[in-house]
């Protein structure tokens, strides 16, 4: 299942400079990336990546709960394309040779922590079975100041793979609706990986800005990422219009 | 002082109380957040009305899970001097200020810190100006301040 970035509540920034103007203030740009936040809902992330998100400490996180809601109420994992799904690897477990693939040790791994469950061990100890590409669901807010950061970091080509895909796309739902705070990348003067990708950014904003615009009030607009972000992973987009 | 509310996002107390449950549910933020009609089911979800939010919002209060609240940002123009812009820097990591004048500033912060000011204390005199726009922001999260100030 593809992982959804939905950039769900944000500041409204036509209104907020709107309103400093009638007190007779003018935003400079440096105060356009200090006064907002950006808030999205991050569905389907492997654990691997989502402990790469928290690492930005200027942000705030709500995060699904391994001990509260339990593998039997909740479970997925991420195969990384980079692990070919016929690939196999020989195990010996209690004097018996197994070849397996990826999915196999996930579905092992899945049976013996709903086994410990049924068995009545603890979601919060069971769970420690979890393995690094079972996926979460994180509510992430940022300043643009600090998403800015974030984006100069992992949307660089030797970013991992995952958190480049959803910085991309985070980069793209922010770029349709705070155009006037989201310039370029301050990274794309070093990199022409990311001056490339800033400008493919730039057009499809540009091309789906007057589908945008049509959408009614409080409903989510499908960003279209692909083919032109070239993502290694499927990413569905989506901002809610205000 | 002076102190006028300029931007905060529509339905931030949705959001906060959608980030609240998105921990404990299997559903995602946006899917709690969006869970507004009784037409269309959400499995072990109660619909997300005022209601709904009220409680979780509250619930946040008592525990002192002021986390959640972080999810947004309000922002205010405020006539003050430096003291008191110093004075409310230094009671919380999470703001943010311009200066535009001689005495006048474009302060930005989340929920959260507003809820800590209103219960602190000692908190800046400037705070209980900013609290007070609260009523506007987030009306939930103030009526439930102002009960638990009186009790």
């Amino acid at each position: 299942m593809a992982a959804k970035v939905i950039l769900f509540s944000y500041t409204n920034y036509p209104s907020l400079i709107s309103n400093l103007e009638k007190e007779g203030v003018k935003m400079g740009q440096n105060d356009l990336l200090r006064h907002g936040s950006f808030t999205f809902d991050l569905q389907g992330v492997s654990r691997a990546a989502s402990h790469q998100i928290v690492r930005h400490r200027i942000a705030s996180f709500s995060q699904q709960s391994q001990r509260y809601v339990k593998i039997t109420r909740s479970y997925g994992y991420l195969k990384p394309s980079g692990i070919p799904e016929d690939l196999k690897v020989p195990v010996e477990i209690h004097g018996q040779k197994l070849d397996l693939n990826f999915s196999d040790v996930m579905d092992l791994t899945r049976q013996a922590e709903e086994g410990f469950v049924a068995k009545g061990i603890k979601a919060e100890d069971s769970r420690y079975l979890r393995p690094n590409a079972a996926t979460t669901n994180i509510v992430m807010s940022m300043s643009p100041r600090q998403l800015i950061h974030f984006f100069n970091l992992r949307c660089a080509p030797d970013a991992q793979w995952e958190i480049r895909d959803l910085a991309w796309s985070m980069y793209a739902a922010v770029s349709l609706v705070a155009p006037q705070v989201f310039g370029p990348l301050p990274a794309a003067d070093d990199s022409d990986y990311i001056k490339k990708r800033v400008s493919i950014v730039s057009d499809l904003v540009q091309k789906q800005t007057p589908m945008f615009d049509k959408v009614p009030p409080g409903e989510l607009f499908h960003l279209e990422l692909q083919p032109y972000l070239d993502l290694a992973h499927p990413v569905d987009g989506f901002v809610r219009r205000y | 002082m002076r102190v006028q509310l300029v931007g905060f996002e529509p339905d931030l107390e949705r959001v906060c109380a959608a980030a609240m449950r998105s921990c404990y549910s299997p559903h995602p933020g946006y899917q709690l957040f969006a869970h507004t009609s009784p037409d269309k089911a959400l499995e072990g979800e109660k619909v997300f009305d005022e209601e709904r939010i009220t409680g979780l919002l509250r619930r946040s209060l008592e525990l002192g899970h002021y986390d959640i609240l972080e999810h947004n940002s309000i922002t205010w123009l405020v006539d003050a001097s430096e003291k008191d812009i110093l004075s409310l820097l230094d009671s919380s990591k999470f703001f943010e200020t311009s200066q535009v004048d001689e005495e006048k500033w474009i302060v930005t912060t989340n929920l959260r810190v507003l809820v800590e000011l209103a219960r602190a204390k000692n908190p800046p005199p400037l705070s209980r100006e900013l609290v007070a726009t609260l009523i506007t922001a987030a009306p939930n999260i103030a009526s439930t301040l102002a009960a638990t100030v009186k009790s």
